[in-house]
């Protein structure tokens, strides 16, 4: 210890100070908030397309074959001409939709079964655990392609089979938090006071599990993106419309790729900067409020 | 009559491995207004007997026996009544204040909660309850505390919490399950005087369970001593140390840190560790580790009696389970 000239008293310490620590917002520090501004700016831009003063996408010759980027034309023409700027903003409409409904199903699906077979255990939750092992076994690319190849390559039918691939791992999270909680005496102390079960898991159980998952959301919104653009190369991405992935999928030959790289590099940046800043947002949420339960 | 009689009660898990026999033959009393100890090592069985009356156990709980609250059978009480049973007539404070409270929920919000569901209080009644409640558990700046969350409160001060949600409904029985175990010791005693000082405020009975002999010493009428889900030795307070029969509880005794003793003076552990609750037991559960025990110790089991023939009829008579008793009525068997 410095052996500084300190005062020789201190405030007697019977009281708690109110302390007030940072923020939430600013805990979660700059690189948050950036990632959360590029997603704003992508959504926004998805949202007000139709408004938007752009290039019909589908229009062809609005520049020269292969064209390099140049003012009006900020991302080039592709092989036929085409804004890939356009492009790009028109098929972040689909691909963000996958992401969001993929990830919704898979929440909604997962986190249900989850937290009702953590909560209530027994024969339910052998039985989820089973599904869930199942799930987790049957290889991810068969079972979307079947969905597809099955029901159809719509937005829904595509969300939906990326969404249940979202559901054992979701669901498992939820389990495995909802396992912790549900020890915890502030469950037996809602059940003395004559919570229903009910409402044990909706407001003492949901609220605890929920953050960890939104962690996860954001990351299996950026994981949907992604496999979307895996179906697409497969050529079973939406069978009318637009996607990121169906357009990089077209720009993805040999001879493009050489030709003129930046038909492919554009839409492969916004996709890539989107989903980064997806998994960088999630894992700060993840690291400072996993920080709060440890103050616990 | 009392307020809570417990008879004969027997709590058995069914395992995968077979029964598990956590309590057996557990028979103690709380009167309106009194302070009874339950005092035992871990695995003794002293948190399954609360957790049993409280229903909080899970459903591989078999549980026997009789616990009559104010004349009502708490093991089968109609859905109605029970509702409105616990949290309201009887109450309970957990043993770790930092896993009692809900970390997402404001300490306003889970004060009040209990008092609106039971009583129908409405938000405004319901707060100015919650800040007078947290005025009696002794926390400064009570109103300012409601919008705070559990982790902006140091431990004792959940605890406070934690003890003054189970005031909320003017409870006549509280039951306090180690509620300092997870404290530090400086706080331990500040919540233990508060308990004690409530207890004689509010006119409620308290049950507090403790491992530790010296914490119910100056704070209970009774104390009943388990090992081994069993009752070892039931009596008033003050004879349990003026008249320790039990080896168990003299070894207790014996361990309870005392600042009079010289510098250097080595505490008596007890030795070995508390018996395997899976077999059913077919001799003294304390034999293995008692100093005293003869062969009948580990051949039969020691039926409960009471010290002298009057005392049987006694408010609380002096009950005992042992061969080999260490005090007054070693010497009565001796002579007789």
């Amino acid at each position: 210890m410095a052996d500084t000239e300190s005062p020789r008293t201190v405030a007697p310490p019977d009281e708690v100070p109110l302390e007030n620590p940072p923020s939430i917002a600013r805990q979660l520090g700059l690189g948050f908030w950036v990632s959360v501004a590029f997603l704003a700016v992508v959504i926004l831009l998805a949202v007000l397309a139709p408004v938007l003063p752009l290039n019909e996408p589908t229009k062809i010759a609005v520049g020269d074959k292969f064209e390099g980027p140049r003012p009006g034309l900020w991302f080039g023409a592709d092989g036929n001409g085409r804004d890939v700027f356009s492009l790009t903003i028109w098929g972040s409409r689909i691909s963000l939709l996958v992401g969001l409904i993929a990830i919704t199903i898979g929440f909604v699906v997962g986190g249900s079964l989850g937290i009702v077979s953590g909560y209530f255990r027994g024969m339910f939750d052998k039985v989820v655990s089973f599904i869930f092992v199942t799930l987790l076994s049957f290889p991810a690319l068969i079972l979307a392609i079947l969905i597809t190849t099955l029901l159809g390559n719509t937005v829904f039918w595509i969300s939906a089979s990326l969404g249940l691939l979202a559901v054992a791992p979701v669901g498992r999270l939820a389990r495995a938090q909802t396992l912790v909680f549900a020890e915890r005496d502030f469950i037996a102390a809602a059940r003395i006071l004559g919570a229903s079960d009910g409402r044990i898991i909706v407001k003492e159980l949901l609220p605890n599990v929920v953050i960890p998952m939104s962690a996860l959301a954001l990351l299996g919104m950026g994981i949907a993106i992604v496999a979307e653009g895996t179906l697409a190369f497969l050529g079973i991405s939406v069978d009318d419309g637009l996607s990121w992935g169906k357009q990089i999928a077209a720009a993805g030959t040999t001879r493009v790729l050489r030709e003129a790289p930046h038909v492919a590099l554009f839409p492969i940046s916004v996709l890539f900067l989107t989903v980064l800043c997806l998994n960088y947002a999630g894992d700060r949420i993840r690291e400072v409020f996993d920080a709060k339960e440890l103050s616990l | 009559m009392a307020l809570l009689d417990v008879t004969n009660l027997a709590v058995t898990f069914k395992t995968p491995k077979g029964p598990v026999y956590a309590v057996s033959d557990v028979s103690f009393a709380v009167g309106k207004g009194e302070a009874l100890g339950i005092v035992g090592e871990s695995g003794s069985g002293k948190s399954v007997t609360v957790k049993s009356l409280m229903g909080l156990l899970p459903r591989t709980a078999k549980v026997e026996g009789t616990a009559v609250y104010d004349g009502e059978d708490v093991f089968n009480l109609p859905k109605s009544r029970r509702k409105h049973f616990y949290g309201v007539d009887v109450a309970m404070v957990f043993q770790n204040p930092m896993t009692s409270l809900n970390p997402v929920k404001r300490i306003g919000e889970q004060l009040m909660e209990g008092m609106r569901f039971h009583r129908g209080l409405s938000r405004a009644d319901a707060k100015a309850r919650a800040i007078e409640l947290l005025d009696l558990v002794r926390i400064p700046d009570p109103s300012s505390r409601l919008r705070q969350y559990p982790h902006e409160l140091s431990g004792g001060m959940r605890q406070r919490v934690v003890i003054a949600m189970a005031l909320a409904n003017d409870p006549a029985l509280l039951i306090a399950d180690e509620p300092t175990t997870a404290l530090d010791v400086t706080v331990q005693r500040d919540i233990l005087d508060l308990l004690d000082s409530l207890r004689a405020d509010l006119d409620m009975a308290l049950i507090l369970i403790t491992h530790d002999l010296g914490v119910v010493r100056d704070r209970t009428d009774n104390i009943v001593v388990m090992y081994g889900g069993r009752v070892m030795e039931s009596a008033a307070t003050e004879d349990v140390f003026a008249d320790t029969e039990h080896p168990y509880t003299e070894a207790l005794q014996s361990a309870i840190p005392d600042m009079s003793m010289p510098r250097g003076t080595r505490l008596d552990p007890i030795p070995g560790s508390p018996p395997d609750l899976a077999i059913a037991p077919r001799s003294c559960p304390f034999a293995p580790r008692c100093n005293y025990a003869s062969d009948e110790c580990h051949t039969s089991i020691p039926a409960l009696r009471a010290v002298g023939d009057t005392a049987v009829d006694a408010a609380s008579p002096h009950l005992f389970a042992c061969f080999n008793p260490r005090g007054v009525a070693a010497n009565e068997g001796a002579s007789a």
